[in-house]
């Protein structure tokens, strides 16, 4: 009796609601900014304080770690910086996903909203706190005089494809949590590891080339699309590859899962 | 505008521990739908079972019937808010969910810039809200709280800007579980007033309610729900007769 609705009815919903959370950006770009606008009410630096943390961080981090990896802080530090700033960002939009359609139960049991616009609305709260976050990073560039060339453009469509890519991060990682609370738990912890287990805090030229904690990371793929314009002022040719691979498998995983799903997430809540 | 449903059912899964146990006991109650498991071992309830029904341009319908009856899960199913596990809904028009007035509402902000809140959850532009605002406010009828944070109003104050907001816009299809009771007695004849205006501007209105005043003052039709089934639909009247007829016989 559950399924007895044609496919297509499912298809047209998953579609509905792919479609209306993508033109109604202003409205969840509003309430990203109001999500953090309330974040942030009555402290008297706001998201300033987020830039001075990570500021904070890579000084902490980077002096240390460039003694400890046998890196010049020159050269250590730069890194640092934008590898901390990136993976702030993903990691963070990952570990809110586990939490989004809880914390909007509210509003999808009283109104209807594709669900995509609560992962939209968590990505635009993301972006404006990484907005926050690049002064200390431009800083830091501008202190160690880094060389930057006009391939540091290329980063743009690059964090764009990035962008993409946890979109339907956000979206798989938000069903499957609603439906299995333990799930929220192993992700975290995993995002935990990968900052280790990822070239962020240590440089891939400290390990031989072609190992797996490189090639087969696709969190390493997807930071290096805009890392490596801004600090290494090259194309990562390899990375856009891959990324994109991910970006049309992952879309299509989600899709299903969206499809397949979508009319039970309500009762999950 | 129209709503046409056909044939619709809608089974609501329990994924409670101990739902397992009530397996073995299927029990009739005189509330909620019937309990049932399916093939792969999932408890439902039966909150729809079978309905259909008709409601045409300018119908405004009430919904009675006992306590668990289906009531809001039908304006829920209606509002596209669940998804019918079988049956079909059609709706020509723009519907618009007053099921939850409060919804959107952040006590930490002004009651102005909850106006605008309020109205963006219900899908409004800014301009359109911008437009209506002088007559929000004034309607609210807050005086100078407007200005201030929500969090300092009293409970019938905060019900006051909410009716204010939900009902200053001209909805297609209004689909509303009955909160029509708020604030103080000389708001509630000027709330009587705007809700007839309100409800009048809806081209169409479903609305849940146990108060049957509301319903034969406000209403054409009835839809008579009890236990997940459409028991009758028709002139508000009729229908009103035959429940008050079953409650009597305690039926």
């Amino acid at each position: 009796m559950q399924e007895s609705l044609p496919v297509d009815t499912h298809l047209r919903v998953a579609l509905w609601d792919f479609v209306q959370g993508i033109l109604n950006w202003r409205l969840w770009g509003f309430f990203g900014l109001h999500d953090i606008r309330q974040r942030y009410r009555r402290s008297s630096f706001g998201p300033l304080w987020l830039a001075l943390g990570l500021g904070v961080t890579i000084l902490g981090i980077g002096i240390l770690y460039s003694q400890i990896l046998h890196v010049d802080g020159q050269i250590f530090i730069p890194f640092l910086a934008i590898s901390l700033l990136l993976w702030n960002m993903m990691s963070s939009i990952i570990v809110e996903s586990t939490t989004l359609f809880l914390s909007g139960a509210n509003v999808i049991n009283s109104t209807r909203v594709p669900y995509t616009s609560f992962v939209l609305r968590g990505l635009v709260r993301n972006l404006i706190v990484a907005a926050h976050c690049i002064a200390p990073v431009i800083l830091v560039y501008i202190f160690y005089r880094h060389p930057m060339t006009w391939i540091a453009l290329l980063a743009i469509p690059g964090f764009i494809i990035l962008l993409a890519n946890m979109y339907w991060i956000s979206l798989i990682v938000s069903i499957i949590c609603l439906r299995f609370r333990d799930v929220g738990q192993i992700v975290i912890y995993a995002t935990q590891l990968a900052l280790f287990l990822t070239p962020i805090i240590w440089m891939p030229t400290q390990v031989r080339s072609g190992t797996p904690y490189i090639q087969y990371n696709p969190a390493y793929h997807l930071i290096s699309l805009v890392r490596d314009p801004v600090f290494y002022g090259r194309f990562p040719a390899q990375s856009w590859v891959v990324s994109i691979l991910i970006l049309v498998v992952g879309m299509a995983l989600s899709a299903a899962t969206l499809v397949r799903f979508r009319r039970h997430l309500i009762f999950w809540i | 505008m129209s709503i046409e449903v056909n044939g619709l059912s809608l089974d609501l899964p329990i994924y409670a521990a101990n739902a397992r146990s009530l397996r073995k006991k299927i029990i009739p109650t005189s509330v909620g739908g019937s309990l049932f498991a399916n093939a792969s071992d999932t408890i439902f309830v039966r909150a729809l079972q079978d309905l259909t029904f008709t409601i045409r341009d300018g119908e405004r319908v009430a919904l009675i019937g006992p306590n668990g009856a289906g009531k809001t899960t039908l304006l829920k199913a209606l509002a596209g808010i669940y998804t019918p596990s079988a049956g079909t809904i059609s709706i020509r028009g723009e519907v618009s969910a007053a099921l939850n007035a409060a919804l959107g509402i952040d006590s930490e902000v002004t009651g102005r810039e909850n106006i605008y809140l309020l109205g963006y959850y219900r899908g409004l532009s800014k301009s359109r809200i911008e437009a209506n605002m002088e007559e929000i406010i004034a309607t609210a009828d807050l005086g100078h709280f407007i200005d201030l944070p929500v969090n300092t109003y009293s409970a019938g104050m905060q019900g006051r800007l909410t009716f204010a907001v939900a009902t200053a816009f001209d909805p297609d299809v209004l689909l509303m579980d009955e909160w029509l009771s708020a604030g103080d007695s000389a708001f509630v004849a000027k709330a009587h007033e705007r809700t007839k205006q309100f409800v009048e501007k809806a081209r169409i209105m479903v609305l849940a309610s146990h108060s049957l005043a509301i319903v034969r003052e406000f209403c054409t039709h009835c839809a008579y729900l009890s236990r997940g089934r459409l028991l009758a639909y028709g002139p508000a009247e009729e229908v009103i007769k035959r429940y008050e007829a079953d409650v009597s016989t305690g039926a």
